[in-house]
């Protein structure tokens, strides 16, 4: 798949997730201790054979850079393998033009440099595992101009908020229409698409004539039908669309289950990720441990319970740890209760302190907190 | 180039004592600590020294040894201005031969030393675990204006007898040598750990690999022969934790020693400030089950823990399953530990498998080594 197609993250779309994106963008931010949420998309292209990767990146530039460094973690070939960040300046100046179509308009010239004819977009806030080989295979032998990968799922009325709904009929899309979360049974767009460069150029020409604030999303929405028919493919297997502080506690805890994370882990599919050549986990003579994600970097010496713990975090003598997440760097001190929370990164937890949130609604410190 | 020093990596040795864990990998290669393997000290050592310009010389089952040194990148060593390659026995003029001896082995390379043009050549071994910079000693050897500068390390009167053996002056200068002597008139160890000044080290190799009687080894040749021409031979005291691991059962105390319990080490204190880097594998998370027990253990990415384990240090990709009890071992990468099995006091090998219901080393006499493979 070498040069025939150019893998790109869209980071445009990435949904709020309140005070634990405020500084940096969903696909930086911790994911399960040890990863970013951007490691899982790009690991599916570099899985797929994709060499040729661009980010196109709405905000927090700085974030996305630290996490990428020279992207040799994930590409297959560092010499015919190439990564263009497409930042959309202009966009920075006038928010309403920060959209996806405008960072295509801008940076088109990745598309018009590279010798790729089909064009692969992911999000980074749906957490999957796509072998995009087949996908392609299929798309180019049945000349598709494009295809987008959709979901059945039987609880639209609480997750993929920020989705279409898409309605498919004969393999191809119908129509899309905003998830109002008023049905559970629906198929929602992954926000995944394989497109021909040319239809992506003409797509993006027409959308900008017609409106300029439109996303790509808005547009493919739009034009559907008029400029092109959209292949509809189901996607079966694990996707969540992490949306909200809510659902990333939720899912990351659900990934605590094997019946769930052995979807996502697959022997042969490795999740790539930066190294940070920490030490291996040191658990004290005193501590109890269980279902729980650890990460290198971290001293335990306390009690930790169905909760993840990042790097290089310190969990002191008889600190107590429920169903909370902490990110890395974090110090909790000698016993300290946390139960339902998301401590940020380098937080500074005194002895003896407690913080308890809810079941639902986790407590959240933020980053650099001393309590 | 002209650099100012350059390393060298003795790493050809097989570790004959490690039975059948070096049967198919050179000692160097050995895993340690959960994620490392041995030659990441010496390797992070000279990344945190600065030094830019690495030779590591492989013979013994080299294959998995070169494959994991690479161009140098896992310690960082592959930047525009580093060097790093491996150098082995080769096909020359004169005919093929194997490195003979610690010195001869760095004679064969001449030509890669001449290449680089160095100021000092630093001679390392690939088998040895401790963190340092060697920054202190290189002053120390520029100031004395040494021909050669040893590593010591002060050792236990009755260990002693296991190294090689210096007398120093009250200025540090070294006037006597014994290789390994059954009356050691002094406890200070050679580390193996030298620093020449180039054309010293040159014309001594040079002189050194015409003699037929020469076994070609620097403690029982080379060093001799300097100290005869009186020579400015320098030890250089280092203090820290250093460990030679020879056998399993040094190899399995090493291990130990990164545990928090243990007295006066663990994993933070050994690396002192320096980072030792090594290979990120790509790992999913490590894994603690709700039915698990962990205590007083070291853990890397990538291990599932559903059993019970104290006084462990686990590799990535361990599996210990649920009602496993496994004590005071050392499980390498890829080991299983499968239900009901108990292990105790012993080094499970790389992806080695203990049974359902398995029993090991019960009566803990010993430290003992698994290395039966799982079917693939």
């Amino acid at each position: 798949m070498a040069s025939k197609v150019l893998g790109l993250l869209d980071l445009h779309n990435s949904p709020d997730l309140g005070p634990l994106t405020s500084s940096r963008v969903l696909a930086s931010t911790s994911f399960l201790g040890r990863f970013a949420f951007m490691d899982f998309a790009l690991s599916n292209f570099s899985n797929s054979g994709i060499d040729e990767v661009g980010i196109l990146v709405k905000s927090h530039l700085r974030s996305v850079l630290k996490h990428m460094g020279s992207m040799q973690s994930w590409n297959i070939n560092t010499k015919i393998g190439r990564q263009t960040i497409m930042y959309n300046e202009r966009g920075n100046m006038n928010r309403k033009k920060n959209t996806d179509i405008n960072n295509f308009l801008i940076n088109d010239w990745v598309l018009h440099e590279s010798k790729a004819k089909y064009i692969i977009i992911q999000p980074t806030h749906v957490i999957c595992k796509i072998d995009f080989e087949p996908l392609l295979k299929e798309h180019i032998s049945r000349d598709e101009k494009v295809t987008i990968l959709y979901k059945r799922i039987t609880n639209a009325h609480k997750s993929f908020a920020t989705h279409n709904l898409v309605n498919v009929k004969n393999g191809y899309v119908r129509s899309f229409k905003r998830n109002r979360q008023l049905e559970k049974d629906a198929c929602v767009s992954m926000e995944t698409y394989i497109i021909n460069r040319d239809v992506l150029l003409n797509l993006v020409e027409e959308t900008l004539k017609v409106n300029p604030t439109y996303s790509f999303k808005d547009a493919v929405k739009k034009f559907a039908n008029k400029l092109f028919k959209v292949r509809a493919v189901e996607h079966v297997g694990y996707a969540r669309s992490f949306d909200s502080l809510e659902h990333f506690v939720e899912y990351s805890f659900e990934l605590l289950d094997y019946r769930y994370a052995h979807q996502l882990f697959l022997k042969d599919w490795p999740i790539y990720t930066i190294t940070r050549d920490t030490t291996p986990t040191l658990y004290g003579t005193k501590t109890n441990v269980h279902n729980s994600f650890v990460a290198n970097g971290a001293i335990v010496e306390g009690r930790v319970e169905n909760s993840i713990i990042s790097r290089n975090v310190k969990i002191g003598r008889g600190a107590i740890i429920r169903n909370s997440i902490i990110l890395s760097d974090s110090v909790v001190g000698e016993n300290v209760v946390v139960t339902h929370a998301v401590i940020d990164k380098y937080c500074l937890i005194s002895d003896g302190v407690r913080i308890e949130g809810v079941k639902g609604t986790p407590k959240y410190i933020e980053q650099g907190k001393r309590l | 180039m002209n650099k100012r020093i350059v390393a060298m990596i003795l790493a050809g040795g097989k570790g004959t004592r490690l039975e059948s864990l070096t049967r198919k990998i050179a000692k160097p290669a050995v895993s340690y600590g959960g994620k490392y393997r041995i030659i990441d000290f010496p390797l992070s050592n000279c990344a945190n020294s600065g030094i830019d310009t690495v030779g590591v010389l492989t013979q013994y089952e080299s294959v998995a040894l070169d494959t994991y040194i690479g161009n140098g990148e896992k310690w960082g060593l592959n930047g525009v201005r580093s060097l790093t390659t491996t150098l082995h026995p080769r096909q020359t003029e004169e005919g093929l031969s194997w490195y003979r001896g610690t010195a001869d082995a760095i004679y064969a390379n001449l030509d890669f030393l001449d290449s680089v043009k160095p100021v000092y050549v630093l001679i390392l071994s690939g088998d040895h675990i401790y963190s340092t910079t060697y920054n202190e000693m290189l002053k120390q050897h520029i100031e004395k204006g040494a021909d050669c500068t040893i590593s010591v390390i002060e050792v236990e009167p009755k260990e002693a007898s296991r190294f090689g053996i210096l007398v120093t002056d009250d200025k540090g200068a070294i006037v006597k040598f014994q290789e390994k002597p059954k009356n050691p008139i002094s406890n200070l160890a050679s580390m193996g750990v030298y620093i020449f000044t180039y054309s010293v080290l040159r014309s001594m190799l040079l002189s050194d690999a015409r003699k037929k009687d020469s076994s070609h080894d620097f403690g029982k040749d080379i060093i001799p022969t300097m100290l005869a021409k009186k020579m400015k031979l320098f030890a250089y005291v280092f203090k820290g934790y250093w460990k030679d691991v020879g056998t399993i059962s040094s190899l399995h105390e090493a291990n130990m020693d990164l545990l928090l319990s243990a007295r006066e080490q663990n994993i933070y204190s050994i690396k002192g400030g320096n980072t030792i880097f090594s290979e990120d594998t790509h790992s999913h998370p490590q894994y603690i089950g709700r039915k698990a027990r962990v205590k007083d253990s070291l853990i890397n990415q990538g291990a599932v823990i559903l059993g019970d384990v104290e006084r462990c240090v686990i590799s990535n990709e361990v599996v210990v399953a649920e009602g496993a009890i496994v004590r005071n071992s050392v499980l390498m990468p890829g080991a299983r530990v499968r239900a009901g099995a108990k292990v105790y006091s012993a080094i499970i090998g790389p992806e080695a498998v203990v049974a359902h219901g398995d029993v090991v080393n019960e009566k803990q006499e010993d430290i003992v080594l698994i290395t039966s493979r799982r079917k693939k």
